[in-house]
């Protein structure tokens, strides 16, 4: 949404295309060699352990194993072993047996699964610029794609984590759907649904947007694609019984990693009990943080954004929340793609929108280079 | 019918985009609007501040 006082309406095309082309490099080029560096100096001894137990690659052991560090551990390891542990059916398995598949093309598991994350960056960059401009127009598009590549939790989409992967595969989905392409959207869902447990939350967001562009008396049929989208979770659970023998393995690994079924607004009471009692946490404190702005982003996504957009926002939040923990919370509203939207509306002038992305890549620099020693959030 | 557009509230269409037949009828979705908006930023700021103030 263009006004007066924006200059990048003004910004050429190519100048602009140019800018966040520069952007991008700094964002994933420049800060995993940060990390890199960190990992290499002051990388934690037993992350860099388990990292030789697994791969021999030195361009891994010796510079990018930071950016497989935290859950990346367990994305590597069932990439590598399959699903071992209880704990590692809480993670979902599209991401890891891509990496696995593409490892013998691009020198093992790990450099397949970071290369699969740099694609899918640049394919998440490209559909929220589309969807921002469909919406809001190009100035604002430009303005979503520099505020999603410099959100503080960002450097996961680099990392050897599901978000970029994840993110492309939801911008899919909501971009096809805007198309009336329904099929197209059902396997971006499907796919989505494989990838993290939060894909299966765009079934009542398409829905919705199938809804709402039927006019809202009538459904388009050929949203009945949308049935294939549970697909990827329905697979994912059957995998679970049978190496398992247990139906709920997914659920299961969710109590092991301390989360139960808690209502949403409670938990941030629980967070903020914790905090009163021990008040420097930084995990929990940037996920306390996330979790309050992504709700303030919700409210004024009601008029700024499309329905499906809204209610996928919402139910993004209130998934995790319902688990007792505010654990994450930082980087799941860094894939949520209404808060680009939205952001991208709310700083339409430029005096306001670079002190913000400038705050914003040092944050994102900062806790980049935490994480690649091995100690940073999750 | 006619379509009314409630002003200044183009997106949320469950809400502001359905067939009105009357500008009281939009008005009242406007209204409704308002209140999700205030309800969404202010009740998680709620759970937090009793957080902070009921102890463990």
């Amino acid at each position: 949404m263009a006004n007066g006082t924006d200059r990048d309406a003004r910004l050429g095309p190519r100048r602009t295309l140019g800018a966040l082309g520069l952007l991008f490099v700094v964002v994933h080029v420049g800060i995993p060699w940060a990390g890199a560096v960190a990992f290499r100096r002051f990388g934690d001894a037993a992350l860099k352990e388990a990292l030789a137990a697994r791969t021999s690659d030195p361009w891994i052991l010796d510079a990018l194993g930071g950016l497989l560090a935290r859950d990346g551990q367990y994305y590597l390891a069932i990439a590598s072993e399959g699903y071992r542990s209880p704990k590692s059916w809480a993670f979902f398995p599209l991401y890891p047996l891509a990496a696995r598949a593409l490892g013998p093309l691009l020198g093992g598991a790990p450099r397949a699964g970071l290369a699969i994350a740099f694609v899918a960056s640049l394919a998440c960059c490209a559909m929220l610029h589309r969807m921002a401009a469909e919406w809001a127009g190009e100035a604002a598009a430009a303005r979503a794609v520099a505020l999603f590549l410099a959100f503080p939790t960002h450097f996961f989409f680099s990392a050897f984590y599901t978000e970029a992967l994840f993110f492309a595969l939801v911008a899919l989905a909501m971009t096809s759907s805007a198309r009336h392409r329904w099929a197209l959207a059902a396997v971006g869902g499907a796919l989505a649904a494989a990838t993290r447990s939060s894909g299966i939350l765009l079934v009542p967001s398409l829905a919705i947007a199938a809804w709402r562009r039927g006019e809202w008396r009538t459904i388009d049929r050929r949203a009945a694609w949308l049935a294939l989208v549970p697909v990827g979770t329905v697979a994912f659970f059957a995998a679970g019984y049978v190496a398992t023998g247990h139906l709920a393995a997914p659920l299961a690994a969710q109590q092991a990693w301390a989360r139960k079924t808690t209502f949403p607004l409670l938990t941030i009471a629980q967070a903020a009990q914790d905090l009163r009692l021990h008040p420097f946490d930084l995990q929990r404190d940037l996920d306390l943080a996330a979790t309050l702005g992504a709700f303030a982003i919700a409210a004024r996504a009601l008029r700024r954004v499309d329905a499906a957009q809204s209610a996928y926002l919402l139910l993004a939040l209130a998934m995790p929340l319902s688990s007792g923990l505010v654990h994450s919370m930082a980087r799941y509203v860094a894939g949520i793609p209404a808060v680009y939207l939205v952001l991208a509306q709310d700083l339409s002038s430029r005096r306001r929108l670079v002190p913000v992305l400038a705050a914003s890549l040092v944050a994102q620099l900062w806790l980049a280079i935490r994480f690649c020693e091995g100690v940073g959030i999750v | 019918m006619s379509r009314v557009a409630a002003p200044g509230l183009p997106a949320f269409p469950m809400l502001v985009e359905r067939r009105t037949t009357s500008m009281g009828a939009c008005a009242t979705r406007t209204t409704a609007v308002a209140i999700a908006e205030w309800a969404l930023a202010l009740v998680p700021l709620a759970f937090f501040l009793a957080g902070l103030i009921v102890p463990k």
